[in-house]
C-alpha cells in the first residue's frame, strides 16, 4: 500500500493527528484533535468502508450494521440501509455466508447506517471481482447521490476517476493535481 | 538447519513471550504441585525410615502371653536372617507427683535394637536411674536430677509368686529421650488410672527383679537397607516372620512345660506344707486348751482356798476382840474404884493440908513473937547500958521509965508464949517441925499412891488399845492378803477367758487359713488345669500404633497429589491447545511455504514442539525445585506437631520430576502435535491462503428468544463471542473455577479446623476441668465428693461421670473410644451438648433406649442411628445395646450411656471415678493454683486437667494452617492469572483486526474494552460458580483426606469462605482486566488497514 494513501485514510479517518501540517474537515482542524475528540470525530462524523470489508465474523449482517449505529446520535435504521443495499434478505446471514460482494455491502451500510458527514472508502473494490465491484461502485455513487453524502474513495485504480466528482491525484505524497468533474459518467460506462 | 530452527526457536519464544510465559506458569504450577504433594508421602516416609535406622527400631517384636525367656532368645538367634535379637520388659505404671498421679509405659531400653534419641542429659547407667520423654518433664515440674517414685504392679514369676517387679521404686531422672516406638502422641491405653497412658519412662534391665521379657525384639539382616514402607522390605520381614512362627510351636511347648512343671511342683510343695501346718497347728492348739483346762482348775483351787482362810481369820478376829472388850470391862471397873479411892485420899490430903496450915501460922506466930521478945530483950539491956552510963538523973528517971515499959512488954510476950506452947501441949504436939514433917509426908504418900493408881489405868488403857490396834491392823492385813489373792484370781479368770478367746480366736483363723490355703491350692490346681499353651505373636512394624498412623497419614497425602495438580494439568493442556493453535494459526502461510518448499511435517512441526517442549522442560523444572523443597516441607510441619520425627528429608524423587515433567508434556506436547498436525493435514496451497474465519454461529440462548431479546446488543456480541471459542471457554472457566476452589478450600480448612476447638471446648465440651479420682466412688462418698469440690468458691458446678475405655466389637476396628456414663443425667446437658451437627437445635438427652455415639465414630465404623453394637467395657465383658442418637463432636471418639443402662446390660453397680467441673472465668495463673489447691487439698484426687491446654496446643496448628492457606491462595492467583491473562493475550492477538475496527468505528476505550472485558468477565464469573461448587467438593474431600482418625473436621463451609473465593478471585481477575484495558488502549487501529494474511 502505498504511503500516501495509507497517510490519507489515517489523518482523514481520525486514527492519529497529524505531526505537521493541517486537515480541516468540515471547518474544524481535526490534526489539533486529542484523542477523544478524535474518536468522538470517527464515531460521528466518518463512516469507513475497508478495503477487506472488515466484518466481525461473529455478528450477522444486521448486527455489523447495529455494531455501528449503536454509537452514534443519529443513526439510520439498519433494516433499512440493508434493505437500500440490497440485503433484505441477507440480514441474519453471518459473514461467512455472504459472498465477497455482499460483505462489503454490509461494510457500506455499516457506513452509511452511522450517518456520517464523510464516507471514507479504502479501495473498496480492491478484494472484488469486476462485476461485484461495479455494483458497489454504484451503490456508493447512489448513496451520494440519494443521501446528500460526501464520499471519498481512495485508489490506486485511475479508471475509476471518470465516475467522480472531484479527483485528487497524489504522488511522493504531495497532491499534484486537482480536477472537476462536471459531468461524471455512469459507473456501467467505466471500464478497467 | 538445527542451529538455525533453534534461533528461530528462539526468536519465537522472545517475540511472543507471553504466551511462553503463561505455558510456563501453569506447567510449573501443576509440576510443581504434583511433585511437591506426590514426594511429601516418600519424603515422610524416608525420613522415618532413616529415624529408624538409625535408631535400630525393631524389625519385628514377639509377644507372649505367657512371657518370653532368655531359652527363647536363643532360639530366636538362630532363625535364619536374624540379625539381633533383645528381649524388653514393658508394662503399665502409675507415677505420683506430688497428689496427681500420671501413668507411664514403663519399658526397658535397649543398647542394640530401639535405641532411645537422647534429647538431654544422659542415657540410665545404673538401677537407680531412668530416662523419660520429654512432655513428662514439662507435664510434671520435674527436671533432670530429681527422682521419681514408680508403682508397679506385683508380677507372677516363673514360679507362680506374686512378687515385685522392679529392684528399685524411686529412681532418678538423669535424661529426656524420643522412643521410636512412641512417634504419635497415642500412648495407648492401660487398665490403671483414667486410661489412658500419659508418658513413657525407660528403665534399664538390671531394675527389673524378674527372670522373664514381655517383648523380644528382633531387627532382620538387610532390612535396614530398605526403606521401610517398601515392598520389598515387607517381603523380607515377612520371610522371617514365618520363620519364627515355625519355631514358636515349639518355644511354645517349651514354655508351657517349664511353667507347667514349676506350677505343679509348686502345688505339690504347697500340699505337703499344708498338712504339716495344718498337724501342727493342731497341736498346738490342744497344747493351749489343755493349758487353759489347767490354769481353771488352780483358780478354782485358789477360790477355795480363800474362802477357808477367809472364815480362819473370821473366827480368829472374833476371839480376839471378845478378849478385848473383856479387858475394856475390866478396865472400867477398875477405874471406877480408883476414882473412889481418889476422893478419899483427896479429902485426907486437903485435912492434912489444913492441919499443916494451921500449924504452920502457929509455927510464924510462935516465930514472930519470940522474934519479938528477943528484941524486946536486946532493946531492955540496951536501956540497962543506957542507964549506967546515963549522967543526969533526969535521964536516967526517963530511961528508967523506959526500962519498965519495955519489962512489961517482955512479960506480956512471955505469957503468950506460954499460952500458946501449952495449947499445943493439949494437942499432943510437943515438937511442932516435926509434926509438920510428918503431915507433910503423910500428903505426900497419899498424893503418890494417888498417882500411881492413875497410872496403872492409864497402862492398862494403853494396853488395852495396842491391842485393839493390832487386831485391827492383823485384820487389815489379813483381809489384804485375801482380798488380793481374789484379784489374783480374778485376773487369772479374766486371763483365761481372754485365753479361750484367742484359742478360739486362733481355731476360727486356723481354720480360715487351711481354708484358703486350700482354696489357693485348688485354684493353683485349677489354673495349672487350665493353663493353656502360650501364644506366641509375631507383630511388625505396622502393629505400632505411632508407626502405623504416620505411614496412614502420608499415604493420604499422596491422595492429595492426585487431585490438586490435575486441575492445573487439565488447565496446562487447554492452555497449549489454544497458545499453540493459535501460533500454529499465526504462522499458516509461513508453515505452507514451507510445505510448498518440500519441508516434512516433522520439520515443520520441530519448531513449535520445540517451543513447548523448553517452555514445559524450564517450567516443569522449576516446579519440581519449588514443589520438592516447599511442599513436602510445609506437609511435614504440619505432621509434626502429631508425630515426633526429625526434620523431613527432602530428596529429589526422579520417579516423580519425570512423571510429573511426562504429565505436562503430554498435555502440552500432545496438544501442540495435535495442533500441528490438523494443521499440516491442509496443502500448501490452502495454507498459503489466509484462513477463512471461523463462521459466526448462533449460539443457543437464541433460541430462546425470551432471554435473546432482552439482551442489548454488546450482550449478544458477548454471548457469541463466549461460546464461540469453546476451548478457550473451557481452559478459562476450569482455570477460574481451580482458583476460587482452592482459595475456598484454603480457608475452609483453615476455618473448619480452627472452629473445632471452640466447638468442641466451648459448645460440646461445657466443663473446664476434668478431675480423676483415685477410686471409684458412689453414693455418699461420690456426694461428700461433689459437696467438697463445690465448695472450692472458683468451682460452680460437677458432674461426676464413669469414664473408661470400650472396644466396638466390629471386624477392623481398633478405635479406642471413651464410655461416659453420668451419675447425673439430667445434669449432663450443663456439660456436655448432645445435638445433631445439622440441626443444633436438636439436643438429645440420654435415655435407658440406648446409647448416644459420636459423629466420626458412627463414620469410620458404619453405624447408623437404630443399630445395634456389640460393646466391651473395661472389664472385657460384651453387651448389646442399641445406638439412640448420633451427636456432634470433633476430638476423640465418646458414647454416653445412662447408668441404669449400664447397670443394666453389663449386670452391675457402676460408680464414678471421674468429675467435670464447670469454673468461672480463670486466667492461665488461677487454674495452675485451682490444680494444685485441688490436689494437695484432697487424698482422693489423682489428677486435674484443664481444656484450656488442649486449646492451647491447637492455636500453634492454626499458625501452620495459615501456611497452608497462603500456598493454597498463591497458587490460586498464580492459575487465574495465568489463565485469564492467557485469554486476553488470545483475545487480543486472534482478533487484533476486530478490535482495530472497531475503534476506526469510533468506539470509545471503555467501550472497547467492554467489547472485550464483557468475555472475561462473562467467563470469570461462570468459572466461580462453577468454583463453588468446586470449592465444596475440594474441601470435603481435602477434610476427608486430612482428617486423622480421632478427629473430625466440621464438612460445613462457612458463607465466608465462599466471599473470600469469590472476592479474591475477582481480586485477581480485576488485576488482569486493568492489563487487558491497557494492552487494548495500545492497539494501532492501523491493524484494521493491513490485509488479511
Amino acid at each position: 500500500m502505498a504511503l500516501e494513501k495509507r497517510q490519507l485514510l489515517i489523518y482523514f479517518g481520525g486514527m492519529d493527528s497529524a505531526t505537521s501540517g493541517v486537515v480541516i474537515i468540515d471547518g474544524k482542524n481535526i490534526s489539533k484533535f486529542k484523542k477523544k475528540e478524535l474518536t468522538k470525530y470517527r464515531r460521528e462524523d466518518i463512516g469507513f468502508v475497508f478495503q477487506f470489508y472488515n466484518l466481525v465474523p461473529n455478528l450477522t449482517a444486521l448486527e455489523n450494521v447495529e455494531l455501528a449505529t449503536q454509537i452514534c446520535k443519529h443513526p439510520l435504521n439498519p433494516k433499512a440501509i440493508l434493505e437500500k443495499v440490497g440485503l433484505k434478505n441477507r440480514l441474519k446471514n453471518f459473514p461467512s455466508q455472504l459472498s465477497g460482494g455482499e460483505q462489503q455491502r454490509v461494510a457500506i451500510a455499516r457506513a452509511i447506517a452511522k450517518n456520517p458527514k464523510l464516507l471514507l472508502c479504502d479501495e473498496p473494490t480492491g478484494a472484488l471481482d469486476y462485476k461485484t465491484g461495479k455494483q458497489i461502485l454504484q451503490l456508493l455513487q447512489d448513496t451520494c447521490r440519494k443521501e446528500k453524502m460526501t464520499v471519498v474513495i481512495i485508489t490506486h485504480n485511475s479508471a475509476l476517476t471518470p465516475m467522480a466528482d472531484r479527483v485528487i491525484h497524489f504522488k511522493n505524497g504531495t497532491a499534484f493535481d486537482i480536477q472537476e468533474n462536471p459531468n461524471p459518467t455512469p459507473i456501467s460506462e467505466i471500464e478497467w | 538447519m538445527k542451529t538455525a530452527l533453534i534461533k528461530d526457536g528462539i526468536k519465537e519464544i522472545k517475540n511472543s513471550y507471553k504466551r511462553f510465559i503463561s505455558i510456563l506458569l501453569i506447567v510449573l504450577l501443576g509440576v510443581g504441585f504434583f511433585a511437591g504433594l506426590r514426594a511429601a508421602s516418600p519424603d515422610m516416609k524416608e525420613t522415618l525410615d532413616e529415624y529408624f535406622d538409625s535408631l535400630d527400631v525393631m524389625d519385628i517384636q514377639v509377644i507372649s502371653t505367657l512371657g518370653l525367656t532368655d531359652d527363647d532368645i536363643d532360639a530366636i538367634k538362630n532363625v535364619e536372617n536374624v540379625a539381633n535379637v533383645e528381649g524388653a520388659y514393658q508394662t503399665d505404671a502409675i507415677v505420683s507427683v506430688g497428689e496427681e498421679e500420671f501413668v507411664v509405659k514403663l519399658e526397658t531400653f535397649s543398647k542394640e535394637i530401639n535405641k532411645l534419641n537422647l534429647v538431654d542429659g544422659r542415657l540410665p547407667e545404673n538401677e537407680n536411674e531412668c530416662v523419660v520423654e520429654e512432655n513428662f518433664l514439662l507435664g510434671t515440674d520435674y527436671s533432670i536430677g530429681d527422682s521419681i517414685e514408680i508403682e508397679a504392679e506385683d508380677v507372677t514369676n516363673d514360679d507362680g509368686e506374686e512378687v515385685k517387679l522392679l529392684k528399685n521404686n524411686e529412681v532418678t531422672i538423669v535424661g529426656t529421650v524420643k522412643s521410636p516406638l512412641y512417634i504419635s502422641t497415642d500412648r495407648g491405653s492401660t487398665k490403671l488410672g483414667s486410661g489412658m497412658i500419659d508418658y513413657y519412662v525407660y528403665i534399664p534391665k538390671e531394675n527389673i527383679d524378674i527372670d522373664m521379657y514381655t517383648n523380644i525384639y528382633i531387627t532382620v539382616n538387610g532390612a535396614k537397607e530398605l526403606n521401610t514402607t517398601s515392598n520389598k522390605y515387607d517381603d523380607t520381614i515377612e520371610a522371617v516372620k514365618d520363620d519364627l512362627e515355625a519355631i514358636s510351636e515349639e518355644r511354645r511347648e517349651a514354655r508351657y512345660n517349664e511353667l507347667y512343671e514349676s506350677a505343679n511342683s509348686k502345688i505339690q510343695d504347697a500340699e505337703k506344707e499344708l498338712d504339716e501346718e495344718k498337724s501342727k497347728a493342731k497341736k498346738e492348739l490342744a497344747d493351749a486348751q489343755k493349758e487353759i483346762d489347767d490354769g481353771k482348775r488352780e483358780i478354782e483351787d485358789g477360790k477355795a482356798e480363800i474362802e477357808s482362810n477367809r472364815n480362819i481369820a473370821y473366827s480368829e478376829f472374833a476371839a480376839a476382840e471378845e478378849k478385848i472388850k473383856q479387858g475394856k470391862e475390866e478396865l472400867q471397873e477398875q477405874k471406877e474404884n480408883f476414882e473412889k479411892q481418889k476422893a478419899d485420899a483427896e479429902k485426907q490430903i486437903e485435912e492434912y493440908q489444913k492441919q499443916l496450915e494451921t500449924l504452920k501460922e502457929t509455927q510464924k506466930q510462935l516465930k514472930t513473937l519470940e522474934s519479938n521478945l528477943k528484941i524486946a530483950n536486946e532493946t531492955l539491956e540496951s536501956l540497962n547500958n543506957e542507964l549506967q552510963t546515963a549522967e543526969t538523973e533526969e535521964e536516967k528517971n526517963a530511961i528508967q521509965v523506959q526500962i519498965n515499959e519495955v519489962n512489961i512488954k517482955v512479960q506480956t510476950l512471955q505469957k503468950t508464949i506460954e499460952q500458946i506452947e501449952n495449947e499445943l501441949e493439949n494437942q499432943g504436939i510437943t515438937n511442932i517441925s516435926a509434926t509438920i514433917k510428918t503431915i507433910e509426908n503423910g500428903i505426900k504418900t497419899a498424893k503418890n499412891e494417888l498417882s500411881n493408881g492413875e497410872n496403872k489405868i492409864e497402862e492398862a488403857e494403853k494396853e488395852l488399845e495396842v491391842a485393839q490396834e493390832e487386831l485391827q491392823s492383823t485384820k487389815n492385813s489379813t483381809y489384804y492378803t485375801l482380798n488380793e489373792a481374789e484379784k489374783e484370781i480374778e485376773e487369772a479368770e479374766k486371763e483365761l477367758k481372754d485365753g479361750e478367746k484367742e484359742l478360739e480366736k486362733a481355731r476360727k483363723e486356723f481354720e480360715k487359713e487351711i481354708e484358703k490355703a486350700e482354696e489357693k491350692l485348688l485354684k493353683a490346681k485349677e489354673d495349672l488345669k487350665e493353663l493353656k499353651r502360650p501364644e506366641w505373636y509375631v507383630l511388625d512394624r505396622n502393629t505400632n500404633t505411632g508407626y502405623a498412623s504416620y505411614v496412614q497419614d502420608t499415604d493420604r497425602v499422596a491422595s492429595l497429589a492426585e487431585v490438586f495438580p490435575v486441575v492445573f494439568f487439565l488447565v496446562a493442556a487447554l492452555m497449549s491447545l489454544t497458545s499453540m493453535a493459535r501460533m500454529v494459526e499465526e504462522e499458516r502461510v509461513q508453515i505452507g511455504t514451507f510445505k510448498a518448499l518440500g519441508y516434512s511435517k516433522i520439520q515443520i512441526s520441530r519448531k513449535y514442539i520445540i517451543y513447548a517442549l523448553i517452555a514445559t522442560v524450564v517450567g516443569g523444572i522449576i516446579g519440581i525445585f519449588i514443589g520438592f523443597n516447599l511442599i513436602p516441607k510445609i506437609i511435614a510441619d504440619m505432621y509434626a506437631m502429631v508425630y515426633e520425627v526429625p526434620d523431613v528429608i527432602l530428596q529429589f524423587n526422579w520417579n516423580i520430576a519425570t512423571l510429573g515433567i511426562a504429565a505436562a508434556l503430554i498435555c502440552t506436547l500432545g496438544s501442540t502435535i495435535y495442533t500441528c498436525a490438523r494443521q499440516l493435514r491442509h496443502n500448501p496451497a490452502t495454507l498459503m491462503r489466509p484462513k477463512s474465519p471461523k463462521p459466526g454461529k448462533r449460539v443457543i440462548l437464541e433460541k430462546i428468544p425470551f432471554i435473546w431479546k432482552r439482551f442489548n446488543f454488546t450482550a449478544k456480541v458477548t454471548a457469541r463471542n463466549v461460546f464461540r471459542y469453546k476451548k478457550r471457554f473451557m481452559m478459562t472457566i476450569i482455570g477460574v473455577c481451580g482458583c476460587t476452589s482452592l482459595i475456598i478450600a484454603g480457608f475452609a480448612l483453615r476455618d473448619s479446623i480452627s472452629r473445632m476447638i471452640p466447638k468442641q471446648y466451648g459448645e460440646i465440651d461445657k466443663y473446664n476441668i476434668g478431675i480423676s479420682l483415685k477410686e471409684e466412688k458412689y453414693g455418699d462418698n461420690l456426694t461428700k465428693i461433689e459437696e467438697e469440690l463445690l465448695s472450692n468458691e472458683q468451682i460452680t458446678n460437677v458432674l461426676s461421670v464413669n469414664l473408661q475405655s470400650v472396644k466396638i466389637i466390629k471386624d477392623d476396628n481398633n478405635q479406642s473410644i471413651q464410655l461416659i456414663v453420668p451419675n447425673d443425667i439430667t445434669k449432663l446437658n450443663e456439660f456436655i451438648t448432645l445435638r445433631g451437627r445439622r440441626n443444633q437445635d436438636n439436643t438429645y438427652t440420654l435415655d435407658n433406649s440406648g446409647v448416644v455415639i459420636t459423629e466420626k465414630l458412627s463414620q469410620l465404623l458404619d453405624i447408623k442411628k437404630g443399630d445395634t453394637i456389640t460393646l466391651e467395657n473395661s472389664d472385657g465383658d460384651r453387651s448389646e445395646v442399641q445406638v439412640a442418637n448420633i451427636t456432634e463432636n470433633y476430638i476423640m471418639h465418646y458414647i454416653y450411656m445412662t447408668p441404669e443402662l449400664y447397670n443394666e446390660i453389663y449386670d452391675t453397680r457402676i460408680e464414678s471415678n471421674y468429675v467435670y467441673a464447670i469454673t468461672n472465668e480463670l486466667t492461665e495463673k488461677q487454674e495452675d493454683e485451682l490444680g494444685k489447691k485441688l490436689l494437695s487439698n484432697s487424698d482422693y484426687i489423682s489428677g486435674v486437667s484443664f481444656t484450656s491446654s488442649t486449646e492451647d496446643m491447637f492455636a500453634t496448628v492454626m499458625d501452620n494452617m495459615d501456611t497452608v492457606v497462603w500456598v493454597l491462595i498463591i497458587a490460586a492467583g498464580l492459575l487465574a492469572l495465568v489463565v485469564l491473562y492467557n485469554l486476553l493475550n488470545a483475545n487480543i492477538s486472534e482478533r487484533i483486526r476486530e478490535l482495530a475496527t472497531i475503534k476506526v468505528l469510533g468506539f470509545y476505550d471503555k467501550e472497547v474494552y467492554s467489547y472485550i472485558g464483557r468475555e472475561t468477565i462473562i467467563l470469570t464469573i461462570i468459572g466461580i460458580i462453577v468454583g463453588l461448587f468446586g470449592g465444596n467438593v475440594l474441601t470435603t474431600y481435602v477434610l476427608k483426606t486430612c482428617e486423622l482418625d480421632i478427629t473430625m473436621f466440621d464438612p460445613d463451609i462457612q458463607i465466608l469462605s465462599y466471599v473470600l473465593g469469590i472476592v479474591i478471585t475477582v481480586v485477581f481477575a480485576i488485576i488482569v482486566n486493568v492489563v487487558t484495558y491497557f494492552s487494548l488502549k495500545k492497539i494501532d487501529m492501523i491493524e484494521s488497514l493491513k490485509s488479511v494474511e
